[in-house]
């Protein structure tokens, strides 16, 4: 049953644009028919943030309390994982910290919606969401606009693929150190 | 007469004369350059031939060097050491740059973590072998070789700052294995422990990871290391593929 949606700006670069996004007529009234009933917010360091939130939840005042949505705010937090792992869906920035720390949760895992931030397009930023978005595992809304959260929102009861298991390089880097025993040592050579 | 067999001969009669100061410094110069030219390619050899040796034996454990960028960098590399058994690194050193005191700490919860979770396991596995040698932790904080946004023109002069402190460093600690992923200042890094290497002070072994934000192309750090670590891994196969006959190895991601 959901219940609970994270909507994550992350801490380095301000991302006033996702909170706008989410605090509008349509993007509240596709999370209330999903059956959502909590919205927790972190809207990052910079005072400015946390002002457009706070005007967008004015805003959004009537929608917010027809719809019965509890809407609660932070800058940042130290727990993050917490807040993942009690979360139904995420949508958050494209940040790989944030989409590994999701994808990687303990299950039930969230379902997670990635938006790109318009003014980071240019780098390489995004490239993760899409490639992981091309494995299944999330969904990734590239035009950051409301139509692709809503298109997104809508495929959220697909099966997602899970995140194929963390690799260790252990093993190689005890032979480049040479402390690995001989026999280990020749497997990793056939290699 | 033409005027080539007149300067022979003042030449000649210059060498008669071979304690002329004129001459004195020619030779020195001559002998320094081709002792010079000796010792670099001495040195480029030895450098080169370090690569086809297959790493040195450490039976008792070996020193290593982990470069922690910052932020993303950082998590992704403490993830891949907190896999190490730490038993068999006893001297670890963690490098991280100025400006960027959050690396150390989270480096220093990880040594925290480990040695709650190491001396756990070794009380449930009593065994006649004696304890390992208290590991020796080091933190080292050196100036960064250029911070984000600064012109590339006064980056000259802090990288050189920069890679002093990191020869220094690299001298001092002689680590076994260096372990980086990125950012920039990793590369000095490298390059100080490439000096052990040609002059055979230590067979310092390079690994590079790549980072997992890298999908489609190398980092600029990646593209510079790429002909300089021992081995270079990378987290997706689109990069290995491109990439493969340079030697880079893909085992999934890491991260």
């Amino acid at each position: 049953m959901p219940c609970k949606v994270l909507v994550t700006t992350g801490a380095t670069y301000p991302f006033d644009g996702l909170i706008k996004l989410v605090f509008t007529l349509r993007v509240l009234k596709a999370l209330s028919t999903l059956g959502v009933t909590h919205l927790q917010i972190q809207y990052g360091n910079t005072p400015t943030s946390r002002i457009v939130y706070e005007n967008c939840v004015e805003n959004c005042q009537t929608v917010i309390q027809s719809t019965g949505i509890k809407v609660n705010g932070f800058g940042m937090t130290e727990d993050m994982a917490t807040e993942i792992r009690s979360s139904w869906l995420v949508i958050s920035h494209a940040g790989t910290g944030t989409i590994l720390d999701t994808l990687r949760s303990p299950s039930p895992k969230p379902r997670l919606i990635v938006v790109p931030n318009p003014i980071l397009m240019h780098g390489h930023q995004a490239e993760v969401a899409a490639a992981m978005e091309d494995m299944n595992c999330l969904l990734y809304a590239k035009s950051a606009t409301e139509d692709s959260i809503i298109s997104a929102l809508d495929k959220l009861d697909r099966q997602f693929t899970e995140l194929p298991e963390k690799k260790s390089l252990a093993g190689l880097i005890d032979y480049e150190a040479g402390v690995l025993r001989r026999d280990k040592a020749r497997v990793q050579k056939e290699q | 007469m033409d005027i080539t067999a007149i300067t022979i001969r003042d030449a000649l009669d210059l060498l008669h004369e071979w304690r002329h100061p004129v001459l004195v410094l020619v030779f020195s110069c001559a002998a320094v350059g081709v002792a010079g030219v000796g010792i670099f390619f001495l040195l480029v050899t030895t450098l080169v031939q370090s690569y086809r040796q297959p790493p040195e034996k450490h039976p008792h454990g070996a020193s290593a060097m982990f470069v922690l960028g910052s932020g993303g960098h950082t998590t992704e590399l403490l993830g891949m050491i907190s896999q190490l058994d730490f038993a068999l690194y006893p001297t670890r050193t963690y490098v991280s740059f100025s400006g960027d005191t959050l690396s150390t700490v989270r480096a220093l919860q990880l040594e925290r973590e480990k040695s709650v979770t190491t001396t756990s396991t070794t009380t449930t596995t009593t065994s006649a072998a004696p304890a390992p040698a208290p590991g020796q932790v080091t933190t080292l904080a050196l100036p960064r070789a250029r911070t984000v946004g600064q012109s590339y023109f006064t980056s000259i002069f802090t990288s050189a700052a920069c890679g002093f402190e990191c020869v220094f460093a690299v001298a001092k600690v002689r680590p076994d294995i260096v372990v980086c992923n990125g950012p920039g200042s990793c590369v000095l890094i490298c390059f100080a422990a490439l000096v052990l290497r040609a002059t055979r002070i230590k067979l310092t072994r390079l690994v590079y990871v790549e980072s997992i934000a890298r999908v489609n192309s190398l980092s600029l750090t990646g593209r510079i290391l790429i002909s300089v670590v021992d081995r270079f891994i990378v987290q997706w196969p689109a990069l290995a593929e491109q990439y493969k006959d340079k030697g880079v190895e893909y085992f999934g991601i890491l991260a």
